[in-house]
């Protein structure tokens, strides 16, 4: 009778070492989006005139920051998984240049959909007034409010004259015209089963200035914010800035890549 | 044996009388009443830290405290020296003046709406306004143990602050809090401009003109001075000079080379009382601003992207422009500041 007790309690042990070991791993997982950047297949330099603009201006990047929200990830049958959530990134801010869809559910998934920039709904004046990147964010009031989209900023020699401008492409909801854009891609196909994966999601800023407009700086000016006009072009030429590299699945050797 | 015990006794009584407290019972009666700040509806919400919420009698404290040259060791200044509420909390000069007579690098700056910064002191050196009361009393009272010394026995001051925090004696954590709660208290919002936006008046046509300039790409002033608060918060370069003259600015803080020259970007509102302008007072009047703004900008590669025609000076606007800036800017002066937080 003496033995009782220890017996018991090495019983209990191994019955809870057994539930442990079966308990079931989880079969949801992650997806890190890597923000990649590149003006007609060359990386990005700050104020260095190495681009070319497809109107034939030589130009430097001065400044990008730019929203993505509302990503979904589709699977091969039709079905989205929404994540409700809006990134914000800046050039040269090291901690903008990715994020993580967190929790995604097994399954095969072969496209992504997600809204650059911020839908009516998220678009409102002082919607997160907390946040400071957003209050810099900001879009005037006066010229229809909520914040900006994008901020894609250059410096300009007209035409190769010499003549140096500056001309700031900012996008957003000029006077309360919906400006964003619904983008979805094609990607390769992306194994859920517990395991997580990362991708490249590819600007080509060059995009923006063409297909199917060529935009010309000097055409437009310094500022577009109240040009609709501008906004339109920009909006129908965003459509092919976006690609993908990936997903690749992510295990501890991929740091060595 | 009887000897060692009579010292013991001496100095167990010494000891007890040293660190004699006032009887709680005379320090009156522990109030924490939430102090309820008057912020308009389109102000976003105001950065209060957890451990130092806002209560009437830590606002009273802290207020009195302020105007109290008690916190200057010679006894002659009081932080409204340099805040002076007749001028939204700065002063005139062109930097701020120590109490030894000695200038600052820097203009002093205002201290309204200051509750929404994350960085304070115009290169953001300092990320709380507990800390920047720290740092100013240790300048201003050639550190702490002193002026501790002198609020604990003073007549008054440990029951205000047995009162305000239920807590005693007074200790520099607890100055700090009541500073601090009462400069977060200070809310500017009752200007002209306010009204227009709420539809009470009309704006002239000329401040109408201003408006057109200052929040659309032709003045292109609202990226940094965004509205209600007419600051982003932020730090940026205004072209303000060549590199050859750059002070580091925010780079003194982060160590980052693209943070040369930045500056915290002060509100706009009450512009009319915090003359001169800009971290180093170097514009006596709001003319002299809109004029660098428009001619005057120095090319650098760290100036702001939203300097405007920055290889051509600026913005280029006429003189009739320039009229209606400042008077759209006027329209941002809060009157009845002053007259809100005059000394108790």
């Amino acid at each position: 009778m003496k033995y009782i007790f220890p017996i018991n309690s090495l019983a209990l042990f191994f019955l809870l070492l057994t539930f442990t070991a079966c308990e079931k791993k989880s079969d949801t997982g992650d997806l890190t989006i890597n923000l990649v950047q590149n003006i007609a297949g060359k990386p990005l330099i700050i104020n260095e005139w190495v681009y070319q603009s497809p109107a034939g201006h030589p130009y430097k990047l001065r400044r990008l920051q730019k929203i993505y929200s509302d990503f979904e990830l589709i699977n091969t049958e039709g079905v989205s998984i929404p994540f409700s959530m809006k990134h914000y990134f800046e050039l040269g801010r090291t901690e903008t240049k990715n994020f993580v869809l967190k929790n995604i559910p097994a399954g095969t998934y072969n496209k992504i959909r997600f809204v650059f920039g911020l839908n009516e709904a998220r678009n409102k004046d002082n919607a997160y007034p907390d946040e400071l990147d957003m209050i810099n964010f900001k879009w005037p009031t006066a010229l229809g409010g909520g914040y900006h989209y994008m901020r894609f900023e250059v410096t300009a020699d007209s035409m190769g004259s010499g003549k140096i401008k500056d001309f700031n492409l900012h996008t957003g909801a000029t006077y309360g015209n919906q400006n964003y854009l619904n983008i979805t891609l094609e990607m390769e196909d992306m194994v859920v089963d517990g395991n997580n994966h990362s991708m490249d999601l590819i600007m080509d800023l060059n995009e923006w200035l063409q297909n199917p407009y060529v935009y010309n700086f000097e055409t437009f000016g310094f500022g577009i914010m109240g040009n609709q006009d501008a906004q339109e072009v920009l909006k129908a030429n965003g459509v092919t800035v976006f690609s993908v590299k990936g997903p690749f699945p992510e295990n501890e050797f991929n740091h060595l890549k | 044996m009887s000897g060692k015990l009579y010292w013991v006794g001496y100095l167990v009584i010494f000891l007890g009388l040293a660190c004699k407290d006032v009887p709680e019972s005379d320090l009156g009666t522990y109030d924490p009443t939430p102090y309820e700040l008057k912020i308009p509806t389109n102000y976003p919400p105001i950065f209060i830290p957890k451990g130092n919420p806002l209560t009437e009698k830590g606002v009273q404290l802290g207020k009195k405290l302020f105007f109290d040259p008690v916190i200057s060791f010679n006894g002659q200044f009081s932080c409204a020296t340099c805040h002076q509420p007749q001028n939204a909390f700065s002063d005139t000069l062109t930097f701020s003046k120590g109490i030894q007579g000695h200038f600052m690098a820097m203009n002093t700056m205002p201290l309204f709406n200051i509750g929404y910064y994350q960085r304070y002191s115009w290169t953001g050196k300092i990320n709380t306004i507990e800390l920047d009361i720290d740092v100013t009393i240790e300048e201003l009272h050639n550190g702490w143990e002193s002026l501790l010394l002198k609020l604990n026995s003073d007549k008054n001051y440990p029951a205000l602050f047995y009162q305000a925090f239920g807590k005693t004696p007074i200790t520099q954590d607890l100055v700090e809090k009541s500073l601090a709660q009462y400069v977060r208290s200070i809310i500017s919002f009752e200007t002209r401009f306010d009204s227009i936006v709420s539809g009470m008046i009309t704006p002239t046509a000329l401040e109408m003109r201003g408006y057109e300039l200052f929040f659309t790409e032709e003045g292109d002033c609202f990226h940094c001075h965004v509205d209600p608060l007419f600051t982003n918060t932020g730090f940026h370069n205004n072209a303000l000079d060549v590199i050859e003259k750059m002070h580091p600015g925010f780079e003194s803080v982060t160590g980052l080379e693209l943070d040369r020259g930045k500056f915290k970007v002060p509100s706009l509102r009450n512009l009319a009382y915090t003359a001169p302008y800009m971290h180093d007072g170097r514009f006596k009047t709001l003319k002299e601003v809109i004029d660098f703004y428009s001619e005057g900008l120095q090319y650098s590669p760290y100036a702001d992207s939203n300097m405007k025609n920055l290889h051509k000076g600026g913005i280029q606007i006429s003189e009739d422009d320039k009229t209606a800036l400042i008077a759209f800017l006027m329209t941002l002066t809060d009157k009845k500041l002053p007259e809100k937080y005059v000394s108790p």
